[in-house]
């Protein structure tokens, strides 16, 4: 049996006092898709958050061990951007807008912080802009969009494939999907899940949290965790999102 | 008020100092009446008093900085010194410009290339009889010959400039012409003066646009690191109509040194000026910007940036009267303040009965990285005329945590990020009127090397 990628064990979570994950278990190996379903309010997004090293989380107990190096590290004792160094990825369910920063600029910043800290060389402009054409093919983008703010002005669909943009250029080994797939049309649905299947490779994981089963049609989940009320109340096979899609969520939460 | 006196007496004292020489000089190549014209400056100023925060322009801006200072003027020799060095490194010069250079206050014709079609010209090469063009050397004149008492104190530092020039930028651009390139005025202050007491500079610009001319004009203050001096500069611009002016004022001195500069633009029908001014450094700088629209249709953008640490202080102070109709400016004020340092943004907008249907907009935002540094912004409209359109707004804020997380998620350190989204934050001002490459460039790299000595890293926090 292969090493674990990333193992959460009864992670308890709180905001402002309020106790949002409560006793989360999950354990995601290489090769490996998750999808997390949920209703509103379930703590699907915290999840995700939380594991990415949001600031405004308290983790009252438990851990969440990632693989680095055939090593288990805590993901909660490391900064975030030690997180993103390591091979963990999330994709914003809301992408943030940075004025004043060109896309261009944020990736290659974001790409070379992430060589040094695996000791591979640096890209210089030239290289990296070549580097870059290839990346947008991956997600149908236009090149335009590196010279603009990151994010700045974009239409929703766009910043869901700038999101998956990043993923292609970081190559991370875990990522993190929060709500991909809301707001997208059927075309832009079909690019962004196109672009996640090209990435995922049997050495990375894939989480996927979303509200719909169309997502999971095209890129097909090995399990699916049902979260509710800040606990995992079913995991199945692609068959239990078949059979969210068709009853809804209250058989399970009665 | 011993306290102003000692100012003003010292820098008297410098100017008796100075003036005897620099006036044989004068009347020796038969330039009375400038030798005249800066001792009466001279006289005029000893009667005022400083500045003081009891006065509304300077009501966050206190010349202590100034206090308990003695001045003198460079000799030449020690400029020349300076001079017979090779240049800094933010002095080379660039096939795509003409350049005028100064080192503390002395013209260096070797590190300087200027057109050979007499649109730019020196007060020096004037004075040893070169042929200048006619209409700026007689606006230079006026200016020098206009006593400043009537203006009172407001306008001190401007007296003290035209009692101190020893020389000028002129630039006359004819009718329908173009300068070729932009013009880089840069000044270099890195020389000694006697023990304890600080260089005082005057650098003076006299610019003028005839109908439908045009310009690019950057006027950049450099200083050694060490450096601690006095800059007191004054820049004239007369825009006649359709005339297009471009400008850069890059301030990039030690932060021992103060600099105070202002900046008048007078603009006839239908001209426009954009103009950028980056506070980077010196450790008390102010930059007066007043632009008097004249003409019908006449218009305006000014975008500024202050950035400051330590216990640095930044001021920007605009004043733009709207006289005729349709008349528009535009202001887009920055401040970045870190440590214990203090931003200051003052935003005259004065529309005159004259100015129907005349638009003004003003925007000030300022960016605290410490809990102790400080924004002020005090925007004022006088409205003296309906069917006009006015607005305002200042922000005061921090760097955004979601936006250094969404950052940090990507790998991108702390420190990184913070240094993104300031420089971002800056990018804005630059990257707001002005156009030339070349200059977009300069700023660019100056604001970059200011921003890498920031050393930030949990500065929001």
């Amino acid at each position: 049996m292969s090493q674990a990628l990333l193992e959460v064990k009864n992670l308890h979570v709180s905001v402002d006092g309020k106790e949002v994950l409560k006793g989360i278990n999950l354990v995601v190996k290489p090769g490996e898709v998750h999808a997390i379903m949920g209703p509103n309010g379930s703590g699907k997004s915290t999840l995700s958050k939380v594991l990415a090293g949001h600031p405004s989380y308290d983790v009252t107990s438990g851990e969440a061990l990632f693989e680095v190096n055939f090593k288990m590290k805590n993901l909660l004792d490391m900064e975030p951007d030690e997180r993103a160094k390591d091979g963990l990825f999330l994709a914003f369910q809301y992408p943030i807008e940075i004025p004043g920063v060109t896309n261009r600029a944020f990736l290659r910043s974001s790409f070379n912080s992430i060589c040094r800290h695996n000791g591979a060389e640096e890209m210089d402009e030239a290289s990296f802009d070549t580097f870059l054409q290839k990346k947008l093919k991956v997600v149908s983008m236009d090149e335009k969009f590196l010279d603009r703010a990151v994010n700045s002005g974009f239409s929703g669909g766009e910043k869901k494939r700038n999101e998956i943009l990043q993923m292609a250029v970081l190559s991370p080994r875990l990522s993190l999907l929060d709500e991909t797939d809301s707001g997208l049309d059927i075309d832009a649905l079909r690019v962004v899940s196109d672009g996640v299947n090209q990435l995922k490779t049997k050495e990375t994981g894939v989480v996927l949290i979303t509200h719909y089963q169309r997502l999971l049609d095209h890129v097909i989940p090995d399990f699916v965790h049902v979260l509710a009320n800040g606990k995992i109340i079913e995991t199945g096979d692609r068959s239990l999102a078949l059979k969210l899609e068709e009853r809804g969520y209250d058989w399970l939460l009665t | 008020m011993a306290a102003d006196m000692t100012t003003l007496q010292s820098l008297q004292k410098a100017h008796g100092d100075w003036i005897p020489a620099h006036a044989a000089h004068l009347l020796s190549k038969g330039w009375n009446w400038l030798a005249l014209a800066q001792k009466a400056q001279a006289a005029g100023w000893s009667t005022l008093r400083l500045p003081d925060r009891k006065m509304e322009s300077w009501r966050y801006s206190d010349l202590a900085a100034l206090r308990n200072c003695e001045f003198s003027v460079t000799s030449a020799a020690s400029a020349a010194n300076v001079a017979a060095q090779t240049a800094p490194p933010e002095l080379a010069l660039s096939e795509s410009a003409f350049e005028v250079v100064f080192v503390d206050g002395v013209f260096k014709p070797e590190w300087s290339r200027l057109p050979s079609d007499g649109s730019i010209s020196l007060l020096s090469q004037a004075i040893d009889g070169q042929k200048t063009r006619d209409k700026v050397l007689r606006l230079f004149q006026t200016e020098l010959e206009t006593p400043v008492v009537g203006h009172g104190r407001e306008q001190v530092f401007r007296s003290v400039n035209s009692s101190f020039v020893r020389d000028a930028v002129l630039v006359q651009v004819n009718r329908g012409a173009a300068l070729g390139k932009p013009l880089r005025i840069s000044h270099w202050a890195g020389g000694s003066t006697a023990a304890g007491s600080q260089a005082i500079f005057a650098p003076r610009v006299q610019v003028v646009l005839e109908e439908n001319a045009q310009a690019v004009i950057c006027e950049r203050f450099f200083s050694s690191p060490q450096g601690s001096h006095f800059t007191n500069a004054l820049s004239h611009y007369t825009l006649e109509s359709g005339a297009r002016l471009e400008l850069l004022h890059l301030q990039s001195q030690s932060d021992l040194a103060v600099h105070l500069a202002a900046t008048t633009i007078t603009q006839a029908r239908d001209s426009e000026s954009k103009v950028t001014s980056l506070s980077l450094g010196a450790r008390f700088a102010r930059h007066e910007v007043e632009v008097k629209l004249g003409g019908e249709g006449a218009s305006c953008a000014l975008a500024g940036l202050t950035l400051l640490n330590g216990t640095r202080h930044g001021d920007h102070l605009t004043s733009v009267h709207h006289l005729l109709p349709r008349t528009q400016s535009e202001q887009l004020f920055k401040g970045i303040a870190a440590g214990e340092s203090r931003s200051v943004f003052n935003g005259a907008v004065h529309m005159h009965r004259g100015a129907v249907q005349s638009t003004a907009a003003q925007l000030n935002k300022s960016l605290l990285l410490s809990a102790k540094a400080e924004a002020d912004s005090k925007p004022e409209l006088v409205i003296e005329v309906d069917d006009v359109k006015a607005t305002h707004g200042a922000t005061v804020g921090q760097l955004d945590p979601e936006h250094l997380f969404y950052m940090e998620a990507r790998g991108i350190e702390r420190s990184e990020a913070e240094r993104l989204l300031a420089r971002g934050f800056a990018a804005e001002v630059v990257f707001a009127h002005l156009r030339n490459e070349l200059l977009c460039q300069d700023a660019m790299r100056v604001l970059g090397e200011h921003l890498d000595q920031f050393g930030f890293g949990g500065l929001g926090d």
